[in-house]
């Protein structure tokens, strides 16, 4: 059955109106023929994945055909905006899903800035692209009409011309006027590790987001205006101020996010041992990266649509000797995920290097994570005598690390071979061997710097993530905390369950993994921002009494705290039927070889590592708890309960 | 003598860095006043090793440097 097919029979299942208020069309978008099709997410299915990324996934478990290959324009490309997004403080997130060309497991990225708001406020909810374009176009909504414009004036444009062509083509100004959700040049060579740029600095990354939209031949979709009736239900304001005033009291936004974005998290891995270095080889690194010495080069901070906090600093390296004054002399960022992965990962320990590699990735559109880790694959590799190379691969040779991100993105030379990112192996570059030195997990590498030898519950949670080796999942920041840890009352209340204070211990810390994985999964259904999501740095932050109010006042529809919980399951539950479906299983929940061999050589914690013995005990308790068989899927009944939803 | 090193939110009117004579953790953050003022944001490194649990039973000795730090791992 073609996706022309599956898209016709799922329209026939869905509902012909609006299934309450403030509700989006989900659109379907025929790229290859220009044809557009619109249709309501039915209510039921609303009631069981809310929407974001829990209706993404609805979505691509109804459409995805997996005989094919992830970049065949058949396999649809998902854009989805949160149930609340735009309207509730800290809301501006949305998720775009897919199969992933770089992992080969699912494609679900999230992303904030000011597109998904602007799909909300364009009454979007959700774009399902698929067919190839031809010729390359850009697709412009705008006061519900659908329009497919050439895109061939842009061709070629990276993420800084591009917008500023973009706004000047189409007038107004991003933020205020539009979201734009564009590819760069590395997304038309369909380089693995590039992204979708969703602003300056935002980005739909992690899975080849990027490579996924140069398939269908789609540049651009930019979302205009705000012609959406976005009443609630019932008035919610009252209840937003609640959400504000709790967001801009907690300690973590007050004192570190506001003031200096996530560059301020470098500083405990390093001193705890656990900052990954040369590709894990090393667990420590220089203090010369720690926030305080970006404070110098940050002349203010940004945020996200209608956001209070603000959290995304600013750079701007003029004056600095030794950095060139040119495009890249200002930029947005870097966050913490890009001071580790291009910092530590790879050897760089000065500042405007790291912040220079930070402007040039936001602009040719490469997810830090992704590009950060294949350069440090392929370091360790030179290191090794595995590969060769005409460019000197030496840890910390920045000159050659900032060529090495424009070649990727054209594909030249070794440049080519970075762009495969994790795939590097099968496309012939590297032999058998490098496996053992990569870094990936469902074959994605890892998002974020920590290395988690020490914290149990890092380890499993970036073993389990549905999505591959990615922290924004289910990471259990608080098991840092030496506060949480030594008041078990507490502990025991945030996670409904026992689990040990010792962060290197194994015990209970599924619990805590499985209470984060479904709070996570709520928040991206509701469009939160995981920053200021409960129990991601914080137990103070908006969490589920917030979030089932606001979606009774926006929506009407009613939930308890246990429905909103469980609907956070049913979305680990549907994201791993797909994953089933493209051969994952058991074996795919686990870590990199170096974490169950190798132990840490520094900090507090020198000596630990990984017990296989005891993470698959853990792992086998993280299923019972998550109603997962042996293998890792949903149990019989409930996935006969999730089918049903499905094809219901 | 313990020294011992603030951030910048828990000063309150105090020096960056200041000494004090005290046996444990626990005493020094009794000597502070900042346990109740201390929300889930910082943790306490002893030279150089950050503390992630039993902090108040940790034994110090004269010459120890205390740093307070944030100490999240999201990001």
């Amino acid at each position: 059955m073609g996706i022309r097919d599956r898209v016709d029979d799922l329209i026939e299942r869905l509902a012909t109106d609006r299934q309450f208020p403030t509700q989006g069309e989900t659109l379907f978008v025929d790229l290859e023929r220009r044809e557009v099709r619109r249709a309501w997410i039915p209510r039921r299915a609303v009631e069981t994945f809310l929407g974001g990324r829990g209706v993404n996934m609805f979505l691509l478990r109804n459409l995805l055909d997996s005989s094919l290959h992830p970049l065949h324009p058949d396999i649809p490309l998902i854009f989805g905006t949160g149930i609340l997004t735009s309207l509730v403080p800290s809301a501006a997130r949305g998720n775009v899903t897919s199969w992933s060309p770089e992992s080969r497991v699912i494609l679900d990225s999230n992303a904030g800035d000011y597109f998904p708001s602007f799909m909300k406020l364009n009454s979007v909810d959700h774009l399902v692209l698929y067919g190839k374009a031809m010729p390359w176009t850009l697709l412009h909504c705008k006061d519900g009409q659908v329009n497919f414009v050439d895109a061939a004036p842009w061709m070629g444009m990276d993420n800084i011309d591009l917008r500023a062509a973009i706004s000047r083509d189409f007038g107004g100004q991003e933020g205020r006027d539009f979201g734009l959700a564009a590819i760069t040049t590395a997304g038309e060579n369909l380089v693995l590790c590039s992204g979708i740029m969703a602003g300056p600095k935002a980005i739909y990354a992690r899975g080849g987001p990027g490579a996924k939209m140069g398939s269908l031949g789609l540049k651009a979709v930019l979302m205009q205006g705000r012609s959406a009736d976005l009443t609630p239900a019932r008035p919610h304001k009252e209840r937003n101020r609640d959400v504000a005033q709790k967001l801009l009291s907690t300690s973590v936004v007050k004192n570190a996010l506001k003031k200096r974005g996530t560059p301020f998290l470098y500083k405990p891995s390093r001193m705890l041992g656990a900052m990954g270095t040369k590709n894990n080889q090393e667990t420590t690194w220089t203090d010369k990266l720690d926030a305080e010495n970006i404070d110098p080069f940050r002349p203010g901070m940004e945020g996200c649509f209608a956001c209070p906090v603000n959290c995304r600093p600013l750079n701007d390296l003029t004056g600095c000797e030794h950095v060139p004054h040119d495009r890249y002399i200002k930029g947005d960022g870097p966050e913490y995920v890009t001071v580790g992965k291009f910092g530590p990962n790879i050897g760089i320990k000065e500042v405007p290097q790291v912040l220079r590699l930070n402007n040039i990735c936001n602009d040719l559109g490469l997810d830090t994570a992704s590009a950060g880790s294949a350069i440090a694959w392929a370091m360790e590799l030179y290191q090794r005598g595995i590969i060769t190379s005409d460019l000197d691969l030496t840890w910390g040779n920045y000159d050659v690390i900032e060529r090495l991100l424009f070649m990727t993105a054209r594909r030249e030379g070794f440049g080519n071979v970075i762009a495969d990112s994790s795939r590097a192996v099968e496309k012939g570059h590297y032999p058998a061997e490098a496996l053992e030195y990569l870094m990936a997990v469902k074959g994605l590498t890892q998002s974020d710097p920590h290395d988690a030898r020490i914290l149990k519950a890092f380890a499993l949670g970036l073993a389990v993530a549905t999505r591959g080796m990615d922290h924004l999942r289910n990471r259990v920041t608080l098991e840092i905390n030496a506060k949480i840890n030594d008041d078990p009352g507490f502990k025991r209340e945030l996670y409904g369950g026992d689990v040990s204070a010792a962060p290197n211990s194994y015990d209970g810390k599924e619990i805590a993994v499985r209470r984060c994985e479904n709070i996570f999964a709520v928040g991206d259904a509701v469009g939160m921002c995981r920053f200021t999501t409960k129990l991601f740095n914080s137990p103070s932050l908006p969490g589920y009494e917030e979030f089932v109010d606001q979606v009774a006042n926006v929506t009407g529809i009613e939930l308890t705290i246990e429905q909103i919980d469980h609907i956070g399951l049913n979305i680990m539950g549907v994201e791993r039927m797909i994953n089933a479906e493209l051969g994952v299983t058991r074996n795919d929940d686990t870590l990199p070889k170096r974490w169950f061999e190798e132990a840490v050589g520094v900090g507090p914690y020198k000596g630990e590592k990984i017990d296989r013995h005891e993470f698959d005990a853990m792992l086998s308790r993280f299923y019972v708890i998550s109603n997962l068989t042996e293998e890792g899927v949903p149990r019989p009944e409930w996935r006969r309960e999730l089918e049903t939803v499905l094809a219901s | 003598m313990i020294t011992v090193r603030l951030p910048e939110p828990l000063r309150n009117g105090r020096p960056e860095v200041i000494t004090m004579t005290a046996a444990s953790l626990g005493e020094v953050i009794e000597k502070l006043g900042i346990d109740d003022e201390r929300d889930e944001l910082y943790n306490f490194a002893v030279n150089g090793d950050l503390i992630l649990h039993g902090e108040k039973n940790v034994h110090l000795r004269s010459g120890d440097e205390i740093e307070i730090v944030v100490a999240f791992s999201g990001g």
